[in-house]
């Protein structure tokens, strides 16, 4: 499964928020899309995920255009983490995660063997099986955040577009989201918002800077994350490390 | 609570079969069963009593369902089948028809002009919110707008309406279950047969729709025309209920969250649970208001918040939520 963007521009009225962006995820990929606040990198998950129509360029899976996909098939394709939200209504736990089956699930019958199976694995990669029976409601942030990537994971979709999906969990759990995330399996194409550059340079093998709307830098985390680029996007400075067992990380200080 | 969420439909509805054949026995003359056919015929009373029971049964469960709905889709706790200012045209509609003296033409008068007056009332929310691309919020901002301004016209048109009117008015707005027609009911039982069933087809969606329509778009569901579908549905529902009885409060709000509490939220298991308690509390209600003081019926508005609010109250205080 191939999803393509090309040329993609979007305005909110006057104001252009994403220009000129291009992206093509392949099977196995692991992107993450980083850049300072406002700098248009939810709106290019909402366009990719085709909630916002494109009003320049175009979102292709397979060579097909995304808003000629029913809803039910391109969700089927397509997972969407959207940033932390809290349900009005007191779902549990495991209702949220039957949800990801939502586009799978037939209409009349109660979800099947697969479906089952599909949630208590998620649950299961995410820790969260004991709390399968508490209300979303009554968990903490970094909880709740768990629960919608399971979600996610339960959607079984080729794609997944996550946006922050560890920006509420402490160091530990972080890791061992990314660390679950960088090794799914049947190789879904994998494209995540952070604000962690340290784990970008780590578990990435692709990443794309945004700044004002615009790429300024793609490619792999050590050439894209060049002090140049950085001291660009974030006017930080910047320097790219090994530790001692040769994973990379980077060093940011404020800039002189 | 195990059991009840294991056999969701079991226990409302035993509770409706009895709290329904009560309603036909109990009244300001008991009618026992043994009484309901006799010598070749059927009582008269008995016929009376159906219609009402029937009436109250699609009254109160379509006013639960429209209620169910309505907190999902606007994501408010606080919303009820009258949220979109739908029993404010409704009450205009039927205290102008009282008012201007067309009563006295027609007997279909005031639930034609409730209809009508809801009805309108729907297309303004609809119409104003179209700006907004008909999303929870501005269809809430529209309905409570649309809602408040019905409910000052009202208020002035009670102001100069004579003393006499004033009465009927007065129980109209507080809900009247006594007069209800079989011509009339007819209309409303099959369009809530039809609701609870489209309902029921589209559970699954409306339990994405309830966590936000962008979050629902990414699980596969039109959000927007779901919404408006939703919303339709919900509203003609209360139409109906203000054309047949007037506008009974309570109902739509609090059985939701009652059986929300005790089955859960998952709504492909409580959309006919819903139906079923809301049915039962209304006829509980009524036969409440027919038996307290037969001679002279409470309205069947004050009873629903009388039963109502403490059984709510009490679940709020139990803080009788899910139970793994």
């Amino acid at each position: 499964m191939l999803l393509e963007a090309r040329h993609l521009r979007y305005s909110y009225r006057s104001d252009c928020v994403v220009q000129d962006f291009s992206l093509t995820l392949r099977p196995g990929d692991f992107t993450v899309l980083l850049g300072p606040n406002g700098s248009g990198k939810s709106t290019v998950l909402r366009l990719l995920a085709g909630y916002l129509p494109t009003q320049q360029g175009e979102v292709s899976l397979d060579g097909r255009v995304l808003s000629r996909l029913s809803h039910r098939e391109r969700a089927r394709l397509i997972a969407v983490m959207p940033q932390n939200h809290v349900p009005t209504l007191d779902f549990t736990v495991e209702d949220i995660v039957m949800l990801g089956r939502n586009s799978r699930l037939p209409r009349l019958a109660p979800p099947g063997p697969a479906d089952w199976a599909a949630v208590h694995s998620a649950l299961d990669r995410l820790g969260l099986r004991h709390l399968s029976g508490r209300s979303c409601r009554r968990l903490s942030g970094g909880e709740r955040q768990r629960v919608s990537l399971a979600a996610v994971l339960a959607q079984e979709a080729q794609i997944l577009l996550l946006d922050e999906p560890c920006s509420a969990l402490d160091p530990a759990n972080s890791l061992a989201v990314m660390e679950l995330l960088s090794t799914l399996p049947g190789s879904p194409a994998i494209l995540l918002i952070s604000h962690d550059l340290t784990s970008a340079v780590r578990y990435a093998r692709q990443v794309i800077l945004l700044h004002e709307g615009r790429t300024i830098a793609s490619g792999p985390p050590e050439s894209a994350l060049s002090h140049e680029n950085i001291l660009s996007a974030y006017h930080c400075a910047s320097e790219l490390l090994r530790d001692s067992q040769g994973n990379l990380c980077l060093s940011l200080r404020s800039a002189p | 609570m195990k059991f009840l969420r294991r056999y969701p439909l079991l226990l409302p509805a035993l509770a409706l079969l009895l709290i329904a054949l009560a309603g036909l026995v109990l009244g300001s003359r008991c009618l026992w069963p043994t009484e309901f056919y006799q010598s070749g015929a059927w009582h008269p009373l008995l016929g009376l009593r159906l219609v009402r029971v029937l009436g109250t049964i699609i009254i109160g469960g379509g006013l639960a369902i429209s209620g169910l709905i309505f907190q999902a889709i606007l994501r408010n706790p606080l919303a009820e089948p009258f949220t979109l200012g739908v029993s404010g045209g409704g009450a205009l509609g039927a205290t102008l028809a009282i008012v201007l003296g067309v009563r006295a033409l027609s007997q279909y008068a005031v639930p034609g002009g409730a209809l009508i007056g809801a009805l309108l009332a729907l297309g303004l929310v609809l119409l104003v919110s179209q700006s907004g691309d008909w999303s929870s919020e501005s269809l809430l901002l529209s309905g409570v707008i649309v809602g408040t301004i019905c409910a000052s016209l009202l208020t002035y048109l009670l102001s100069i309406t004579q003393h006499e009117e004033l009465a009927g008015v007065t129980w109209w707005l507080l809900g009247d279950l006594q007069g209800l027609d079989l011509r009339l009911l007819w209309p409303a039982a099959v369009y809530t047969l039809f609701a609870l069933l489209l309902l029921r087809w589209l559970a699954g969606e409306l339990n994405a729709l309830a966590l936000g329509e962008e979050q629902a778009y990414y699980l596969g569901v039109n959000a927007r025309r779901l919404l408006f579908l939703l919303v339709l549905l919900a509203s003609l529902l209360a139409a109906f209920a203000v054309c047949l009885a007037g506008i009974i409060s309570f109902c739509g709000l609090i059985i939701p969250h009652i059986v929300r509490r005790i089955y859960g939220c998952d709504h492909r298991k409580i959309v006919f649970t819903t139906f079923l308690w809301g049915a039962s509390f209304l006829l509980l209600c009524d036969l409440l208001s027919r038996s307290i003081f037969p001679a002279r019926e409470i309205p069947i508005g004050v009873l629903t918040a009388l039963v109502g609010g403490p059984i709510f109250l009490l679940l709020l205080k139990r803080g009788g939520h899910y139970a793994a």
